[in-house]
């Protein structure tokens, strides 16, 4: 516990730290030849943060995103080419899967788009008509609120990254074209983009093709987010629902050992997730995110509302307690087996391999193995890992009773 | 090796290959195909159990999924791996996927479920309801009742997946099981298709011995006839309308290709409508079926539209057009394929259908080579058989 609290003062002064740009070469570009794979996946991300928005404009680098590409849709899927956009906090992901005879073409009309392309009243209005109507769609969803709430309670009051990278209804509804297109012209721009290749190509034949429109390497782009100041209270927020969401998220610095974080998050799923003796769980979910600042472990459980105390203590008593777990060392083999088996499947299309590799050249700086060495996982590196995690966050959303 | 050909495109130096073990005749064994895949290190293992269920005991393989998922799931899952069950119109069929090292332990969970199965009174009903509401949910959407209406016309002997009542009643009673099993179950009947970073005679190894057959102790009961007779049509807010044409000695590629040109000519002319063109290939037969969903004014025009959906594609043939259409499938393949799991499933629906693992292969070679004169032909033989149809109306709300 002591080590526990040392490292959140040492995450607490960090708080205050800016990240800036560095002028160091930073490889931009990533390609990973698999001749068994029958497609190519390549994501492409834009270092635009929700910081690049203004608060009244939030979610303008998504509708942006989602209008410069709207006029090649026809084509991409003459191609048999499939595209998708995930807006994050800290960057704009744009993956794209194309066959092997169409990946040059469907590649180059996506990167001409985003770097060159235009966009008129009628796309931005089609795009942020519809980008309106998800929104509100959403709005009733209480996994949404949940997820609003637990980002704006870790990331702390006025963050920009505690606000939903996808906007509002009322943001995006005030969008205008002139905005999109000025947006377009100083945040889509090669300087900002890291790219991943994965599939049957060559390495450089795909480095040729595509360092025509981005850099292979250059300065680490600005950005200038410093790290949130997470609640120091519990936040309960009362919601109009059957079951309580609770959500319980560590930060952790960009030091930690994250393949060690992976694990803990899965074992502490493992324990909280619906069983014989946990059947008032209705839903569990896990997630480790990492970005420039350091990442955050986030756990969600969501359980009736007059158990919601008893399941945000029960969280953090797991996490704390595999920081000290006879049972980890005793029974580690069969542990590290299974988390093998179920972190390989989240590497198993090559969308996925595309999205960690990217991710680990943006945040970290420089390609990483795509499968870990589980052979090198140890139970004192979990162990290790559950002491290293900062003081969480923690949010209730549902019918709160009084007196929470 | 069209498969692994379009795996590899553009690397001279591949490590993807399709093999099949020889077929051995002093010992029945099961047919193995491997796809090498050594980039990631994932296998998918899938096994199915080839044809029918023993005639009047539809259901049974799907029974015994039912009997054997939790175990199998808690097992597999214990290291890792994800399990799929599916009962296809060819085959009963457990899908495995996890480490490539642990290939000998998804083998060994796999072998299991040939064992003779066994299950306690309790067990054996529960699995039977969860089979009757299976019957019964094939009924319950319009989309689903069209096609088991069309299905019971086209295919009457391609009893569905779920079984039927009297085949519940058969299977439930005593020995009811071991009966079933005894003629459903041989070595030679069985597929293995692996795709993943293992080795053709490693999976031989794991797979050299299955469990023994049962020996028949009962005879085959009178083979059923499907009457299956078309509940209710349920609740729908549009007009389901479905025609389908028996596409028997008729070359199964173009007949794919058929199927994808009537389809997009029908969304054109039916913008508002939701089309469905499937083209349902099994060793019962094959067939081109579309499906159309449409508002309750414009029922109609759907309805003539259906009734000259391959008149219009025949007109439409086109050297580009079929271009075009036999790219869009191979590329649809390719992109659905790119896990290990969706691999195995695809080359395995052929060798089930086939018995033969290159026969995918050379479907989508064939696909890529038809000319426009066979798909006329194809064409023309279909509209010469009599359409089969199934319509859900949709429903008259008060005050309509």
């Amino acid at each position: 516990m002591l080590r526990r609290i040392l490292r959140a003062a040492v995450l607490g002064g960090l708080t205050a730290v800016l990240i800036q740009g560095s002028a160091r070469a930073q490889q931009r570009l990533i390609v990973r030849t698999e001749a068994g794979t029958p497609v190519i996946a390549t994501q492409v991300l834009l270092a635009i943060a929700s910081s690049d928005e203004s608060p009244s404009e939030a979610g303008i680098a998504h509708v942006a995103a989602r209008a410069v590409t709207r006029s090649i849709l026809p084509a991409l899927d003459s191609l048999g080419a499939r595209l998708a956009i995930n807006p994050q906090k800290d960057v704009v992901a744009i993956t794209l899967t194309a066959s092997p005879d169409t990946w040059e073409n469907a590649s180059r009309l996506l990167l001409v788009a985003l770097f060159r392309g235009r966009v008129d009243s009628a796309s931005v209005a089609g795009v942020t008509r519809a980008v309106e109507a998800e929104l509100r769609g959403r709005r009733n969803s209480p996994a949404d609120a949940a997820a609003r709430a637990a980002d704006a309670a870790f990331h702390g009051d006025g963050h920009p990254w505690g606000r939903p990278a996808v906007g509002t209804p009322e943001t995006v509804a005030r969008l205008s074209a002139s905005r999109v297109s000025a947006f377009l012209r100083t945040h889509f721009v090669p300087e900002r983009a890291f790219a991943s290749v994965v599939g049957p190509i060559d390495e450089n034949a795909a480095r040729a093709h595509l360092t025509r429109f981005l850099p292979a390497a250059g300065p680490v782009p600005a950005a200038l987010v410093a790290r949130g100041r997470p609640a120091r209270a519990p936040v309960a927020l009362d919601y109009d629902a059957v079951t309580t969401w609770v959500s319980v998220a560590y930060p952790f610095t960009l030091t930690a050992d994250l393949e060690a974080l992976r694990m803990l998050a899965h074992l502490v799923a493992d324990e909280l997730s619906f069983g014989p003796t946990r059947r008032s769980v209705y839903d569990m979910r896990s997630e480790v995110t990492t970005r420039a600042t350091g990442g955050e472990v986030r756990f969600t459980v969501v359980v009736p509302p007059e158990e919601a105390e008893r399941w945000t203590a029960r969280v953090q008593e797991i996490v704390d307690g595999m920081a000290d777990q006879p049972r980890l060392v005793e029974s580690w083999r069969a542990l590290v087996r299974r988390y093998r088996g179920e972190r390989l499947h989240q590497l198993s299309s090559p969308e996925q391999r595309a999205a960690e590799a990217v991710r680990n050249l943006f945040v970290i700086g420089e390609p990483r193995p795509l499968f870990p060495d589980f052979d090198a996982l140890t139970a004192s590196r979990v162990i290790d890992a559950a002491a290293s995690l900062g003081n969480p966050a923690l949010v209730l959303l549902g019918p709160i009773r009084p007196g929470l | 090796m069209l498969l692994a050909l379009y795996l590899t495109t553009s690397l001279a130096a591949a490590d993807t290959s399709l093999a099949t073990a020889p077929a051995l005749e002093e010992q029945a064994r099961p047919a193995i195909a491997v796809l090498r895949q050594t980039s990631i290190p994932l296998v998918a293992l899938r096994l199915s159990i080839l044809a029918d269920d023993p005639p009047g005991y539809a259901g049974a393989g799907h029974l015994i999924q039912h009997l054997v998922h939790a175990r199998l799931r808690d097992q597999v899952g214990r290291i890792g791996g994800r399990v799929r069950l599916e009962r296809s119109s060819d085959a009963v069929i457990y899908s495995v996927s996890g480490p490539a090292e642990e290939m000998p332990f998804f083998a060994e969970a796999l072998r299991s479920v040939l064992e003779p199965p066994s299950a306690t009174e309790v067990e054996l009903i529960r699995a039977s309801q969860e089979l009757a509401e299976e019957r019964l949910a094939e009924w319950e959407t319009a989309g689903r009742h069209v096609r088991a209406a069309l299905r019971a016309q086209l295919f009457p002997a391609d009893l569905p997946a779920a079984g039927t009542d009297a085949s519940a009643a058969r299977l439930t009673r005593r020995g009811g099981l071991d009966a079933a099993w005894s003629l459903l179950y041989r070595p030679e009947r069985v597929s293995v298709v692996a795709v993943g970073d293992v080795r053709i005679r490693d999976v031989e190894a794991a797979f050299e011995r299955l469990p023994a057959p049962l020996e028949a102790t009962v005879a085959s009961p009178d083979a059923e006839i499907a009457r299956v007779e078309p509940l209710s049509a349920p609740q729908a807010t549009r007009g389901w309308l479905a025609t389908a044409y028996l596409a028997d000695d008729v070359s199964p590629a173009a007949v794919t290709l058929a199927t994808r040109l009537a389809g997009d000519l029908l969304r054109e002319r039916l913008p508002t409508a939701t089309v469905d063109a499937e083209h349902w290939w099994s060793h019962h037969g094959h067939a081109l079926v579309l499906v159309v969903a449409v508002p309750p004014g414009e029922i109609p025009e759907a309805r003539a539209a259906l009734a000259s959906a391959l008149r219009d594609a025949r007109r439409a043939v086109s050297p580009r057009r079929l271009e075009l259409a036999a790219s869009g499938l191979r590329r649809e393949m390719l992109f659905y394929s790119r896990t290990p799991d969706r691999m195995a499933e695809v080359i395995g629906s052929f060798l089930d259908r086939s018995g033969d693992a290159d026969s995918a292969q050379r479907f989508y070679a064939e696909l890529e080579e038809l000319s426009t004169r066979e798909v006329d032909r194809a064409l023309d033989e279909l509209m010469d058989r009599p359409p089969v149809r199934a319509e859900v109306p949709p429903q008259t709300l008060p005050g309509s």
